[in-house]
């Protein structure tokens, strides 16, 4: 059993091949044979995120070794998630960052993937104005701005 | 005394500190080699704001053998500053969180997740998705993230493997060069050649092939070049061939130069100097 600390101080047992799905803590377990019996503080994610990544490491426990190099790649273009994973990233936008932020943090590459996929299912097909209210961005462009820049894009028009 | 000296010493200071006509030469000077070195970053500020965020700077390196680039003199310290050359996971994470402002979006992808990452997501983009993403606000127009997806665009299938796997290391690897110039521009330029060429051929009758070349209609027409009739006389001139008798009356004709010169410089150089020098040494 492992014991993580977060942000907000509280503690989750894990079972190790659990925790070892994050590279950040198997590196950690494997260098530091201490950190089996102290709580290992993870001061960048909070309770909520951190079980929800829990919960993906649980299920994706016995799934074999992250890929080689070579076939990242075409891991990196297929942009469909499998039916587990897409149900639970299903969440709201925040918890979506914040599951990404700690992923990456983690160093969780499978779950990242999953993260970054869905942020770019979201933006594929968007218009630039459905793109700032998607992420609630201010368009800062002035009038003459939005001129220039429609000019600019007009080679992209007939596409 | 010492308390005029001291007089002319603070006005001295609070001239050079208010920067009046005496000093005047030197303001202008310094704000305008300033102004000349924030122009070279411009491709990471937007009109007047300083974005100060990480995930603008896409990591640059130094090719060996080139001249690194001017320091950014004119940046404030920023709090960011010590941490942006140690690419750690850790810190990159704190700091976006950490610098995020309460009316700030909180799931805006450029602000809120460090570069490698939104880079990662904007990667994974068809183009028309990356236009639409430069029209958003200042910050994504020029975002280095963003200009650094356009820079793969363009060198799509040109890439070697080794950048391809960039992602894998943490980041995007390009030259102080490249990351200055405006690869979205670059690309819009590549695809209207490449709309030009397509027009070109389909304009073209039949098969669509390529206008022959001057050279190839030339031949066609069986116009011979000036280099290719200078091409047929030597070979002409090598098959002729030549006897025994021929060659010796060519050598005759040539006032037996050929050999003579030969025969002239060995009488000369017979005096072999190291032979006849012996006496020096003994």
């Amino acid at each position: 059993m492992v014991q993580l600390s977060t942000s907000d101080n509280e503690i989750f047992n894990v079972d190790r091949d659990v925790a070892e799905r994050s590279v950040l803590l198997k590196t950690m377990l494997d260098d530091l044979p201490e950190a089996e019996e102290n709580p290992i503080p993870l001061s960048n994610v909070s309770s909520n995120v951190l079980k929800k990544v829990l919960e993906y490491c649980a299920h994706h426990r016995g799934d074999p070794a992250p890929p080689t190099d070579e076939s990242e790649e075409s891991r990196k273009r297929t942009t469909d998630i499998g039916d587990w994973d897409s149900k639970f990233i299903n969440v709201d936008q925040e918890m979506l960052f914040e599951i990404i932020l700690a992923a990456n943090y983690l160093d969780i590459k499978p779950l990242l993937d999953v993260g970054c996929k869905t942020v770019a299912n979201m933006i594929k097909g968007k218009t630039p104005e459905e793109i700032r209210k998607l992420f609630n961005i201010q368009n800062d462009f002035t009038q003459e701005e939005e001129e220039q820049i429609k000019k600019e894009n007009e080679w992209a028009e007939d596409r | 005394m010492s308390s005029l000296l001291q007089n002319v010493l603070a006005s001295r200071l609070a001239q050079a500190t208010l920067g009046t006509d005496e000093n005047g030469n030197i303001v202008v000077k310094d704000s305008q080699s300033q102004s000349q070195s924030q122009s070279i970053d411009d491709w990471e500020k937007v009109e007047g704001e300083e974005i100060t965020s990480d995930d603008e700077l896409v990591n640059v390196v130094s090719l060996p053998g080139t001249v690194p680039g001017t320091p950014h003199i004119s940046r404030p310290p920023s709090p960011g500053g010590m941490t942006r050359s140690t690419p750690s996971k850790r810190s990159t994470l704190g700091k976006s969180i950490g610098t995020g402002i309460a009316r700030k979006s909180k799931t805006d992808p450029l602000r809120t997740l460090p570069k490698e990452v939104s880079q990662r997501i904007f990667l994974s983009l068809p183009v028309s998705s990356l236009i639409s993403l430069s029209q958003v606000n200042k910050r994504y127009r020029r975002s280095a993230t963003l200009n650094y997806c356009w820079y793969r665009q363009c060198n799509k299938g040109t890439m070697v493997e080794e950048q391809a796997d960039d992602l894998a290391s943490g980041g995007a690897k390009w030259t102080r060069r490249a990351s200055k110039m405006d690869w979205k521009t670059q690309y819009a330029k590549q695809r209207k050649m490449e709309a030009k060429e397509q027009q070109r051929l389909e304009s073209l009758p039949g098969s669509g092939a390529v206008t022959p070349s001057r050279t190839q209609r030339l031949r066609d027409e069986g116009i011979k070049t000036a280099s290719e009739q200078r091409q047929d006389e030597w070979r002409e001139q090598e098959q002729q061939g030549y006897t025994k008798e021929e060659m010796r009356d060519w050598y005759k004709e040539q006032g037996g130069t050929k050999g003579g010169k030969l025969k002239g410089k060995r009488g000369k150089g017979g005096q072999k100097t190291g032979a006849n020098d012996g006496s020096l040494w003994d």
